[in-house]
C-alpha cells in the first residue's frame, strides 16, 4: 500500500482552481458541493457534476528507501512523492457507461497508476484507459519525474468529459522573506567570533561545518544554493542547487544534506566552471508586483554579460521554471563577480512592498566620510588597505575618481535595472554606504574597500525576531560599534524591526575577498503555494 | 594621495587630535598600533637584512617563525591565493616573506601572494622588490609585486614602475599603468604611460589613458584624443574620461555627439553627460 500523501480530492466542480482562474477545462456546470468551496451554497445543494480536481505535485527525484532514485523505480510504501487523484464514485454516477481516461501532455515524464500497476504515461503510452463502473471510487496516483512538467487527464464517460490538469512544481529559489530553518558556515582557524556570532543568536538553528571535512573552503554561499518545490498535499522536495564550482566544499550537500526529501543536482560543466558560477551570484527577490503581474516568489537574479557569466545551462534551466522569471546583471566589473557583492533585501514590515532593497552605494560612503574629521583613525584600514585615516581615502583622487566611475558605469544602472524588473521607487531602496578598491591579480576588476554590508544575511528562525548578520566595517577606532558612522548609516536607513549583527568577518572573509553572505547558507521554509499563486506566470490561466 | 603605511603615527596622531570626535576613548582599541613604520630609508643589501631578521625571528620567536614559515595561502573567493590569517599582519613576517620570494619558495600563485601580503605585514620591503621583480619568471607575481608598490613611496616605486610598463606580459604592463594613476610618483612615469597608449594591447591602452587622466598629465591630450576611435570600447571610455579630468569642457561637440552614438553604453551615458554639461 502506498503511503501516498492525502489531499482533499473530492470532485469539486472547478473549485480547486486556483482563484480567479475558473474551471481548468470542466465542461459541465461550474457547481460546488466540496467543504473548502469558497462560494456560499444556494439554499438546495446543486446536482453533482461531472468534474474533478487537478493534481499538483512535485517531482519525485528523491531517494525515499536509500536505494535508487525513486523515479527510476516502481512506487514502494515509503515514498511520499506520489500525487492521489481520486475519482469518487457518486461523480462517476453521473455517469452509467465506462470511464475512460487519457492522457495528454509530457508523457515521459508522467506516470499514472492504479492499485501500483503504471496504467498511464511513460511505458504504459497515452491511453485511452478503460476502468469499468464499480460504484467505489477510483484511486489514482500521480507521479511526475521532473520539475514543472505539465499534463492533462481527461476523464470521459458517455457524453461527459472533464480535463484536470496535471503538474509538478517548478523548482524555486528561496528569498529574504521567509523564515530561516537552519544556518550553515564552515569553522576553520581564524574565524572563531564569526561563528561564535551564529551560535550565540541562533543556538541548535546553527551548524559550523569543520574546515578540515571541506577542504578549509569557508565559501559556503557559493557551492550551494537552496530551492525548494512543494506540492498541494504538504509535499516539499527540497533541491540543493550544487554549483559546478567544485572546489573543497563539493560533495557536502550529499554527505549532510541529501536523503528523503532532499536532493541535490548540478546544472552546468564543472570543466568550464567560472567565478560566476558560484551561487553568491544567483540571488531572488522577495516577492512583488511589476506593471500588474503579480510574482509571488519574486525574481531571480544572477550576475551576466553576454556570453561571460552564471553558465547558460542553469540560466536555461532557472528560466524554463517561469515563475521567478530571471534577470541577468552586469558583476564583471568585480574581481569576484558575484550580486551579493552589492545587492541583498532586507524585510521592511512598513514598507508598501514589505521589503527594501539593499544596494551598495558610493555616494552613501563619501557622504558619510566627509562627515568625519578627516584625522579619524582607522586602524583596520591602515594596515591591510594601506588607509590609514579618513583622511588618506578622500585624499587618494584615484581611488575617489574609481569608485564615482563604478557608480556612474555599474551601480547606477544595476538600480535602473533593479527599478525596472522589480517595479521599485527610490522609496524601496536603501543605499549601504560602500567602496572599492582595485586587488591584485584580477586585472584592474575591484572588491569591497568597506567590508561589504549589503552581503548580509537575514534569519527569522523562531517566527518572531528577524536578525541580520552582516560585516563589521570596522570604520573606526576602537571595539564601540556603536561609534561607527558606517553602521550607524546603515542601521538608520533600515527598518527599526531588524535586530542587528555586525560580526568580525575582517581576516577570513574580507581579506579573501568575500564578506558574511559568502560564508553563509541558509534553508528557508517555502511560504507560499504555486499552484494557486503563479498560475499566470506557468502558462496557466 | 601618499598612502604611507606610518599607521602608527598617524594612528597616535589621530588619537591626540582635538578636532576628532569620532573615538570613543573608553572603549578599547580595534587593533595595537603597528610597531614598525614602513618606507624608512633603505641601507645596504636587503639580502643581509633579510636573512638577519629571520635568522633573529628563529631565535627570538620561533614558533611565530614556524608558523609563518609554513604559513599558506588561502583561495579566496575569487579563487586568487591570498594569504588571510592574522600572523602576516606583522612587521617580522615581512623578511619571511621576503625570503620565500627570494628562495622561489611555491608555485607562481603562491608566491603572488606572499608578494601581495607584503604591504599588509607593515615591515621594510620596497628595496627588495626591484631586485625580486628583475628575476621573477611568472607574469601573476610580477604583477603582484606591481600591485605592491602602491604603499612603496621611495625611489624603489619608480623603479618597479618604469619596469612593469616594459615589461613583456601585457597584464604586468596594465598593472602597472594602474597602479602609476594612483601612485604620488605617478608622473615620473608619465613618458612611458604615454607611449603606452599606442601598446597593441587594449587593457594597457585603456589603463594608460586612465591614468594619464588621473594624474591630469595635460601633454598627453592629443594623444587621448587620437584615442577616443580606439577599436576598443574600454579604451574610448577611458580616454573620454581622462580628457575631462585633464580639460573639462575641452571635448568638441561634434565628437561628444559622435560618442553618444557609441554601441558601449557607458560611453553613450558619460558623452551625453558631457555633453549636457557643456551646454549649461
Amino acid at each position: 500500500m502506498l503511503s501516498w500523501v492525502l489531499f482533499s480530492v473530492a470532485a469539486c466542480g472547478g473549485g480547486d482552481d486556483p482563484p480567479g482562474t475558473g474551471p481548468d477545462g470542466g465542461t459541465t456546470a461550474d457547481a460546488c458541493t466540496g467543504s473548502d468551496c469558497t462560494t456560499p451554497p444556494p439554499d438546495a445543494p446543486p446536482p453533482p457534476s461531472w468534474s474533478f480536481r487537478s493534481v499538483f505535485g512535485v517531482a519525485n527525484l528523491d531517494d525515499d528507501d536509500g536505494s535508487v532514485r525513486d523515479w527510476e523505480q516502481a512506487p514502494f510504501a515509503a515514498d511520499d512523492d506520489l500525487a492521489k487523484l481520486v475519482l469518487p464514485a457518486d461523480t462517476l454516477a453521473l455517469a452509467s457507461g465506462d470511464v475512460q481516461l487519457t492522457l495528454t501532455g509530457d508523457l515521459a515524464n508522467i506516470r499514472i497508476y492504479r492499485a501500483n500497476q503504471l496504467v498511464l504515461g511513460g511505458a504504459a503510452g497515452a491511453g485511452p484507459l478503460t476502468i469499468a463502473q464499480t460504484g467505489s471510487d477510483i484511486e489514482l496516483a500521480i507521479e511526475f519525474g521532473n520539475y514543472a512538467v505539465t499534463g492533462q487527464l481527461v476523464i470521459a464517460s458517455g457524453s461527459n468529459t472533464h480535463t484536470s490538469k496535471l503538474q509538478a512544481a517548478p523548482l524555486l529559489m528561496n528569498h529574504h522573506l521567509q523564515p530561516a530553518e537552519h544556518v550553515w558556515a564552515v569553522q576553520v582557524s581564524g574565524n572563531a567570533s564569526f561563528i561564535s556570532s551564529y551560535q550565540t543568536v541562533l543556538g541548535a538553528k546553527f551548524t559550523p561545518v569543520t574546515g578540515s571535512t571541506v577542504g578549509s573552503d569557508v565559501w559556503m554561499q557559493d557551492e550551494f544554493e537552496f530551492g525548494t518545490t512543494t506540492g498541494e498535499g504538504n509535499q516539499r522536495l527540497d533541491v540543493v542547487i550544487d554549483s559546478v564550482r567544485d572546489r573543497g566544499l563539493d560533495g557536502y550537500a550529499e554527505r549532510a544534506w541529501v536523503g528523503p526529501d532532499t536532493i541535490a543536482s548540478a546544472w552546468g560543466n564543472p570543466q568550464q566552471a567560472t567565478s560566476y558560477d558560484s551561487f553568491g551570484n544567483l540571488e531572488a527577490s522577495p516577492p512583488m508586483t511589476v506593471n500588474g503581474v503579480a510574482y509571488p516568489f519574486g525574481k531571480i537574479y544572477y550576475g551576466r554579460v553576454g556570453t561571460s557569466g552564471l553558465n547558460s545551462t542553469l540560466g536555461t534551466f532557472l528560466a524554463s521554471q517561469k515563475v521567478q522569471a530571471p534577470f541577468q546583471l552586469p558583476t564583471n566589473w568585480l574581481c569576484v563577480g558575484h550580486v551579493d557583492e552589492f545587492s541583498s533585501f532586507l524585510p521592511d514590515p512598513a514598507s508598501p512592498k514589505g521589503f527594501k532593497l539593499v544596494i551598495a552605494d558610493v555616494p552613501a560612503a563619501l557622504a558619510v566620510l566627509s562627515g568625519l574629521a578627516s584625522s579619524t583613525s582607522l586602524p583596520y584600514y591602515g594596515q591591510d588597505h594601506g588607509y590609514a585615516t579618513v583622511g588618506s581615502i578622500l585624499a587618494d583622487t584615484a581611488l575617489i575618481a574609481l569608485n564615482n566611475d563604478l557608480q556612474a558605469d555599474y551601480l547606477d544602472p544595476i538600480v535602473a535595472k533593479f527599478k525596472t524588473e522589480l517595479g521599485l521607487t527610490d522609496a524601496d531602496i536603501i543605499k549601504v554606504p560602500s567602496l572599492f578598491e582595485q586587488v591584485s591579480n584580477c586585472g584592474g576588476r575591484v572588491a569591497a574597500l568597506i567590508p561589504g554590508m549589503a552581503n548580509l544575511i537575514v534569519a527569522n528562525v523562531d517566527g518572531q525576531t528577524t536578525h541580520v548578520f552582516t560585516a563589521d566595517p570596522f570604520f573606526r577606532a576602537t571595539t564601540n560599534q556603536a561609534t561607527d558612522p558606517m553602521i550607524n548609516a546603515f542601521k538608520a536607513a533600515s527598518s527599526p524591526t531588524l535586530q542587528w549583527h555586525f560580526i568580525d568577518d575582517w581576516d577570513t572573509y574580507h581579506l579573501g575577498l568575500g564578506e558574511v553572505h559568502c560564508g553563509t547558507n541558509v534553508r528557508r521554509t517555502p511560504t507560499a503555494s504555486w499552484w494557486t499563486t503563479a498560475q499566470h506566470l506557468m502558462g496557466g490561466n | 594621495m601618499i598612502r604611507q603605511a606610518v599607521t602608527l603615527v598617524i594612528f597616535l596622531a589621530a588619537c591626540g587630535a582635538p578636532d576628532d570626535t569620532s573615538i570613543d576613548r573608553s572603549a578599547t582599541p580595534l587593533r595595537p598600533a603597528v610597531t614598525t613604520p614602513t618606507q624608512q630609508p633603505i641601507g645596504g643589501d636587503w639580502r643581509v637584512r633579510v636573512a638577519a631578521e629571520v635568522s633573529d625571528l628563529r631565535t627570538s620567536a620561533p614558533a611565530l617563525h614556524a608558523e609563518l614559515t609554513a604559513l599558506a595561502p588561502s583561495r579566496t573567493r575569487a579563487g586568487i591565493l591570498r594569504i588571510t590569517s592574522t600572523p602576516s599582519a606583522d612587521p617580522r613576517a615581512t623578511s619571511v616573506f621576503l625570503d620565500r620570494l627570494a628562495r622561489g619558495d611555491g608555485s607562481a600563485a603562491e608566491r603572488a601572494a606572499y608578494a601581495e601580503v607584503l604591504a599588509r605585514t607593515t615591515g621594510t620591503y620596497a628595496d627588495a622588490l626591484v631586485d625580486l621583480f628583475a628575476a621573477e619568471r611568472e607574469v601573476a607575481v610580477r604583477a603582484a609585486y606591481v600591485h605592491t608598490v602602491r604603499r612603496v613611496t621611495t625611489d624603489h616605486a619608480v623603479t618597479v614602475l618604469q619596469r612593469g610598463l616594459a615589461d613583456p606580459s601585457a597584464e604586468v604592463q596594465a598593472e602597472a599603468a594602474r597602479v602609476a594613476g594612483g601612485h604620488p610618483a605617478g608622473m615620473r612615469v608619465a613618458a612611458e604611460l604615454r607611449a603606452a597608449l599606442v601598446s597593441s594591447a587594449p587593457e594597457v591602452r585603456a589603463e594608460a589613458a586612465r591614468a594619464l587622466g588621473i594624474l591630469g598629465v595635460d601633454t598627453a591630450r592629443g594623444e587621448l584624443l587620437a584615442r577616443l576611435g580606439d577599436g576598443a570600447p574600454e579604451v574610448r571610455l577611458e580616454a573620454l574620461r581622462a580628457l575631462d579630468r585633464i580639460a573639462p569642457g575641452s571635448i568638441d561637440a561634434v565628437m561628444l555627439s559622435t560618442l553618444a552614438r557609441d554601441t558601449d553604453e557607458r560611453i553613450s551615458r558619460l558623452a551625453v553627460k558631457l555633453a549636457d554639461t557643456a551646454v549649461r
